[in-house]
């Protein structure tokens, strides 16, 4: 049998090429299929313009920098699900599109309003109608021009109840939009809506006049906007590429390439930036913080984000008493969560929105005490043979699991019983959805991290009983006459500090009927190679903007 | 000709298949608990918006006039449009498509090149070292988690070595470590598989004629042993390849390679109803054909197989 093994040996040679063969003719076809470029080809033949007086978050004038490479390579977790500049949700999506869209109004590193695509702006005394001076000689990458008609072209396509717009009313209640010279456009509201030009600047993205037309409401597939980067190709699951603007009204990007790789998996993620495949990665897993912040290769950003993490206690039974609530929030030692469970990747709760929101007031901490917790639960005459069921969701949020783990590890220290129930996100949407007789569970663990970084989307989405399940996703079912009728008044009120005060009264009334456990804002993990500079991070903590970025 | 008629019996046979695990599936991805237009939406957005879409999608329609719908518009060749990513499904799987055909053949090359000379050796030499290996790479291929097999790869040949690139899939170099990862856990069962087969064969009566008839141990392996041991190879073979053309659902998302498993994990978490129909109906389709395939390939090399199948195609 031995004669045999020269036998084998030769079949491992033929496979072997079988191997290569099959390898090497599908890598070819490979090559040619993936997902079609989505090209605005249209050559540029306007001058470039020079920037405006107004101010624009660049700090070197005159001189451009240089940047000693040209291309930038980004890990992000997710693929594009749609380029539609009103159909946006996922912020990751909107990170990679909004180098290509711009707003009428853009934000400061410090979360400020700052003109951008419109010059300068009035609003009227009755704050229903916004007046907006546009921005001259901006063209779009399709080659036609930026001007008030354009803008009326999209706010009507947004307000178009055919089109699919999954945000449509967090712009506003807005009413529509006339054009009353070639740069000059008024954006009407149904009623004052003091969020609107934070709104405004985060999601209205504007795409051309030409664009407009060839969809109409259906979903916009080609990506056509002012922007310092053009959109150059998207191979699905795989990479979305941009490249520079080089007719860019404002100033000119230092990079010329950017390159978003789709890479699912954290830990892979990390692996891309370790082994220097990538040059910036997004949302690492927070186990490695430590390893990563010690390399002196990398920068670690750990940006705060828009989202709190929450314990909606349902106010059912024995938990429908405030005094119970509050005992709740006494016995869950957020701190430790941050340390130990997040690695420090979060700031503890100190009021129902996190602390860089507008109408942010700080309220006294629920500082950690077990025995008090007991106290007032016993005063409160609390069942302690009842069971209390934790739903939360996995994979959702950062460490979601073990969070709602150590806070049941928390309660049952102070003699409850807590049993979690885990679900996907899916099931756990439908779940807390439910009307309140229908739900079978006491807790749940969720985050509320909206696109604006102002009180009212957080403090109405949670508070307004107008929004309690099923109607809207009020988690705790919250109903307080009181509270509602704040939020209502600080939604139409215009002036600012008046607007903060009744904040900060609704605020005080929410932290002391404690419908939640407050537990922390999330903060994320992102990291960077050393030499990569000038990048900055938007108001909502998640989203990095590569305008300015180069390498050093 | 019969064998002709045969296949055709068997693509009939095979349409009451595709119906029925289109109604299973159109039934099952329904029953989760989840509603579409809130998950992409996401939780932020208010009801109304959320109501809108999904009016948009016609899910307020009942559940039999959505079913007849989808029937009718997959007989006119529309799979339908995915909900999350708003483009006709086939252009979707037709995106993902090659870079699963790729890894797949791959990997199963791979799997077949180490295997199947590990197999036939180790059955010809039970006792000796390469015996014992082949067992022990076995056992350790099918028993560790593919999940944490790929992450060492990466660390090792990506971070620390630096010969290979950590993930995607732009060059034939990319393709190197999943398709080792993903052979590593295929090779544990060809191995075992083969080993067996060949053991069988090895002591059937026809050998051991053979052998007394002084036959040489090439032809009596080549003719004798292998050609009667390729029976079960080729089935675990053609299940293999099959599971893989479904995607490689850990792998490809370990090593971000833009395959169809990482897109019906995705639709299933969007509650994506018609992309995760068309990519389950793809996949029910390629288990059709590979069947098909395989038995063909059965009556090739087993002239007895031949002889069955070409009585059942005259009757």
């Amino acid at each position: 049998m031995v004669r045999g093994l020269s036998k084998i040996s030769m079949v491992v040679i033929i496979i072997a090429v079988i191997v290569i063969g099959a390898v090497a003719s599908a890598m070819i076809f490979m090559q040619q299929a993936p997902g079609q470029p989505i090209t605005p080809t249209t050559p540029l033949t306007t001058p470039r313009t020079t920037p405006q007086t107004t101010p624009t978050p660049v700090t070197t004038p005159g001189q451009a920098i240089v940047s000693k490479k040209d291309t930038l390579k980004v890990a992000i977790g997710t693929d594009l699900d749609s380029v539609d500049p009103h159909g946006q949700t996922t912020t990751t999506v909107q990170n990679v599109v909004r180098h290509v869209y711009e707003t009428l109004l853009w934000f400061d590193e410090n979360g400020n309003v700052i003109p951008w695509l419109a010059e300068r702006w009035e609003v009227s005394p009755d704050g229903l109608t916004y007046t907006f001076y546009l921005r001259k000689n901006v063209r779009f990458h399709d080659g036609s021009e930026f001007n008030a008609t354009v803008v009326k072209a999209n706010v009507d396509r947004w307000i178009d109840p055919t089109t699919r717009v999954p945000l449509r009313l967090q712009l506003g209640p807005v009413k529509g939009a006339e054009v009353v010279d070639t740069y000059t456009v008024k954006i009407y509201l149904k009623e004052p809506f003091a969020p609107f030009l934070r709104a405004l600047a985060n999601y209205l993205l504007i795409t051309s006049l030409g664009i407009i037309k060839k969809f109409g409401n259906a979903t916009i597939t080609e990506v056509v906007g002012t922007g310092p980067y053009k959109f150059a190709s998207w191979e699905k699951g795989k990479r979305v590429v941009l490249e520079r603007n080089e007719d860019y009204w404002g100033s000119k990007p230092p990079i010329k390439r950017i390159e978003w790789l789709i890479i699912p998996e954290t830990s892979t993620r990390l692996a891309a930036l370790l082994a220097g495949d990538v040059d910036f990665a997004y949302s690492l897993p927070a186990t490695d913080l430590e390893r990563v912040k010690n390399d002196p290769k990398f920068t670690v950003l750990t940006p705060t984000s828009n989202r709190v993490i929450f314990i909606a206690i349902l106010p059912k039974g024995p938990l429908n008493d405030p005094k119970v609530r509050q005992a709740l929030n006494y016995a869950v030692d957020k701190n430790a969560i941050i340390n130990s469970v997040l690695y420090g990747l979060g700031i503890a709760a100190d009021s129902p929105i996190p602390p860089h929101f507008f109408g942010y007031a700080k309220m006294e901490p629920y500082q950690y005490d077990p025995q008090r917790a007991r106290k007032m639960l016993e005063e409160a005459g609390f069942p302690f043979d009842k069971e209390l069921v934790l739903l939360h969701p996995t994979g959702r949020y950062l460490q979601d699991k073990q969070v709602a783990e150590a806070v049941q590890a928390y309660l049952s220290r102070i003699g409850l019983k807590v049993t979690l129930r885990t679900m996907d996100w899916p099931s756990f949407v439908a779940a807390i959805t439910k009307p309140l007789d229908q739900k079978d569970y006491d807790l749940l663990l969720l985050g509320w991290g909206p696109g604006v970084a102002d009180a009212h989307f957080t403090l109405h989405g949670q508070f307004h009983s107008s929004q309690a399940p099923p109607r809207g996703l009020a988690a705790a079912h919250y109903n307080n006459s009181e509270v509602d009728s704040l939020l209502e008044q600080a939604m139409r009120e215009l002036n600012e500090a008046k607007r903060v005060e009744l904040y900060k009264k609704a605020i005080e009334i929410i932290w002391r009927d404690a419908p939640w456990i407050f537990l922390y804002t999330q903060k994320w993990f992102y990291a960077t190679s050393k030499d990569l500079k000038g990048y900055w991070v938007y108001v909502d903590g998640e989203m990095i903007f590569f305008d300015r970025a180069f390498f050093g | 000709m019969s064998l002709a008629r045969y296949v055709g019996i068997r693509v009939a046979q095979a349409i009451p298949t595709l119906v029925g695990a289109m109604l299973v599936m159109f039934v099952l991805v329904r029953i989760l608990p989840g509603d579409p237009a809130r998950l992409i939406a996401g939780p932020e957005a208010l009801e109304q918006d959320v109501q809108r879409i999904r009016e948009q999608l016609g899910l307020n329609k009942p559940l039999y006039l959505q079913f007849v719908d989808y029937m009718s518009s997959i007989l006119r060749g529309d799979f339908g449009t995915s909900i999350k990513y708003r483009t006709p499904v086939i252009d979707e799987i037709m995106a993902r498509l090659p870079y699963t055909i790729t890894l797949a053949l791959a990997a199963e090359a791979i799997a077949v090149a180490i295997a199947l000379p590990l197999g036939i050796y180790s059955a010809i030499k039970p006792r000796s070292k390469a015996s014992y290996i082949a067992s022990v790479l076995s056992l350790v291929g099918a028993s560790t988690p593919i999940f944490w097999i790929g992450l060492i790869f990466i660390y090792v040949f990506a971070v620390s070595l630096r010969i290979l690139p950590s993930s995607g899939a732009d060059t034939p170099r990319h393709i190197i470590l999943p398709a080792v990862t993903l052979a590593l856990l295929l090779m544990g069962n060809l191995t075992r598989i083969t080993r067996a087969a060949v053991m069988e064969a090895l002591g059937s009566n026809h050998v051991l004629t053979a052998i007394s008839k002084g036959l040489g141990s090439r032809v009596i392996l080549v003719r004798h042993v292998l050609r009667n041991a390729m029976i079960p190879i080729i089935t675990i073979m053609g299940i293999q390849v099959g599971a893989l053309l479904g995607g490689a659902v850990i792998t490809e998302t370990v090593f971000a390679w833009p395959g169809i498993g990482s897109l019906l994990i995705d639709s299933l978490f969007y509650r994506d109803y018609p992309l995760a129909q068309g990519i389950i109906l793809f996949i029910v389709f390629v288990f059709i054909v590979i069947n098909i395939i395989t038995d063909i390939l059965y009556a090739y090399i087993d002239p007895r197989v031949r002889e069955v199948l070409w009585r059942a195609g005259r009757s």
